[in-house]
């Protein structure tokens, strides 16, 4: 696992996705999914590690007790350095007994479960929280930021097709158009109209938020997060 | 009767190798949890028991512990393993001198309380005492019977060059030699004369001799083969003199010594003793001047 990643993991505790507590920011996107597979895999290495040590490690034990017993050690290994040090051999044997336990109440479908379920809410909480982003972002920028902005005057027939305020969106780009009535009358008594046409930025937000991204790189607006560290890219 | 104990040297060597191995399996538990915890997602130990994470972290410092702990306990055996080789070393030592004491007759040890087994002591550990037995047992069933029979015609070779007798021949055996003091004896007796008379103890004496060390021979063969199913009756010896079978054994040697003295008395009187010139034999001599002058005096 990268270790700029790691900072984000302890955000996502599991009882925290799984119970909806998160904040819906760019960090749930950089937060990766549990590797249900390799956590397996190294716990079963563990057990499997751990369980033949002991177990060798028990008959050597039971080899060293049949040692000592062979030359009477109740008797002989009388002293307190004698007590220590059979004490000791008798505390790893414990200690093997305790860790062999603990291991054993590690239930591998227990925890298989919680991961799937984890990664689900995770991956739910990432497609919302991206969707949201791209929105949040867009509306800042709609209607707002203007591109450019044009001036024209001309002499309109009164059968002239003209509206006061045009609108139009697509994708990316909004325009408005307006145009004003001015008090020049030629000599044919046609009118001076002034049209300015007004075009904004306008990012539509699409289904793919790939579609929404790349409307944002075209108008030049900043993403809310950096796509290179999102995780789970497929969502 | 206590339970039969055996010091098995293998096991013991082998308990000291597996220390190692032990202090090695430790440290191989204590690498194993630390790998898993390295590599395994926190947030998993942390859900399903916030103690697990603590726990697992806290052996591996605890099975450092124990690999530390198990290369000293191999150290510890190993330094109890080389104390018991140097005090059995001195123990057997120590059987052996009492083994050739006793069959080489010393007057200064022969009827005294028989010497105390060091292999017994209270003071050596018992595990060297039962080391000592096993090993007396092991060495001695296959010895016994040459070596009695050695030390006997060794004892018998003695009497025959102190007491001249020139009729017992070197190849004659011990049985041989009882029927020629038995006919020694008697026609002694038959003859009534001085001379007759002390010839007569003379082979009296050596058949009482030859009996009397026949006797310790047979007794040391039979205390070897019983040594290790008679524990308790060795230490009833340990606690001192007026025990049935030491009681015994005085008797015994106590005859051997009777028997020597009155034949060699006996012999000296009728003018049949004859002196070696061997260094040995001088200072035997003079052991038995001395006891003549005595036995002249009374």
């Amino acid at each position: 696992m990268p270790n700029t990643l790691t900072s984000y993991i302890m955000n996502f505790k599991i009882g925290d996705v799984l119970g909806g507590n998160i904040a819906h920011d760019a960090n749930v996107l950089y937060a990766p999914k549990i590797d249900k597979e390799a956590f397996l895999t190294a716990l079963r290495n563990l057990k499997k590690n751990v369980s033949e040590t002991v177990q060798k490690s028990d008959e050597k034990i039971h080899t060293i007790d049949e040692g000592l017993a062979a030359t009477n050690s109740q008797r002989f290994y009388k002293n307190a350095t004698a007590t220590k040090q059979v004490s000791n051999l008798n505390e790893m044997s414990k200690n093997m007994g305790d860790l062999m336990r603990l291991l054993g109440n590690i239930s591998e479908d227990q925890i298989s479960g919680v991961i799937d379920r984890y990664n689900s809410s995770l991956v739910g909480i990432k497609k919302t929280t991206r969707k949201e982003l791209l929105e949040k972002a867009a509306s800042k920028v709609n209607g707002h930021k203007l591109i450019k902005t044009e001036i024209t005057k001309k002499f309109y027939d009164d059968d002239d097709n003209h509206s006061y305020y045009h609108e139009e969106k697509n994708g990316t780009t909004k325009v408005i158009t307006r145009r004003y009535e001015t008090d020049i009358t030629n000599d044919l008594g046609r009118k001076q109209y002034i049209t300015k046409i007004e075009t904004y930025t306008w990012i539509q937000c699409a289904e793919d938020p790939h579609v929404t991204e790349g409307r944002f790189t075209e108008m030049g607006v900043d993403l809310p997060y950096n796509p290179n560290q999102i995780v789970d890219i497929n969502l | 009767m206590s339970e039969k104990v055996t010091y098995n040297t293998v096991l013991f060597e082998d308990s000291i190798t597996n220390s190692s191995v032990l202090s090695n399996d430790a440290s191989a538990i204590s690498d194993d949890i630390q790998q898993f915890l390295d590599i395994v997602d926190d947030r998993i130990l942390g859900y399903y028991d916030s103690n697990i994470t603590n726990q697992l972290s806290n052996y591996t410092t605890t099975f450092n512990n124990d690999s530390d702990n198990m290369q000293q306990f191999g150290r510890w055996l190993n330094d109890t393993y080389d104390d018991y080789k140097m005090t059995s070393s001195k123990v057997n030592e120590i059987v052996s001198d009492l083994k050739t004491n006793e069959l080489d007759g010393s007057l200064d040890n022969v009827g005294h309380k028989a010497v105390e087994d060091p292999t017994h002591t209270e003071n050596t550990p018992d595990n060297v005492q039962q080391a000592a037995v096993a090993e007396k047992n092991s060495n001695s069933n296959t010895n016994s019977k040459d070596s009695s029979e050695r030390d006997r015609e060794s004892l018998l070779r003695h009497w025959r060059e102190r007491n001249k007798l020139d009729q017992i021949s070197d190849s004659q055996n011990a049985d041989g030699l009882k029927v020629q003091a038995a006919s020694i004896t008697s026609n002694g007796s038959a003859n009534g004369s001085k001379a007759g008379i002390y010839a007569s103890l003379v082979g009296a004496g050596l058949s009482q001799a030859i009996e009397g060390v026949d006797a310790i021979l047979d007794d040391k063969k039979d205390e070897k083969s019983q040594a290790s199913e008679e524990v308790s009756e060795e230490k009833k010896m340990q606690s001192g003199p007026g025990t049935t079978q030491e009681e015994e054994k005085e008797k015994k040697n106590d005859n051997m010594l009777l028997g020597m003295g009155v034949g060699l008395a006996a012999a000296a009187f009728t003018g049949k003793f004859v002196l070696s010139d061997d260094e040995e034999d001088k200072e035997e001599e003079k052991a038995i001047e001395k006891y003549m002058a005595k036995e002249e005096k009374k």
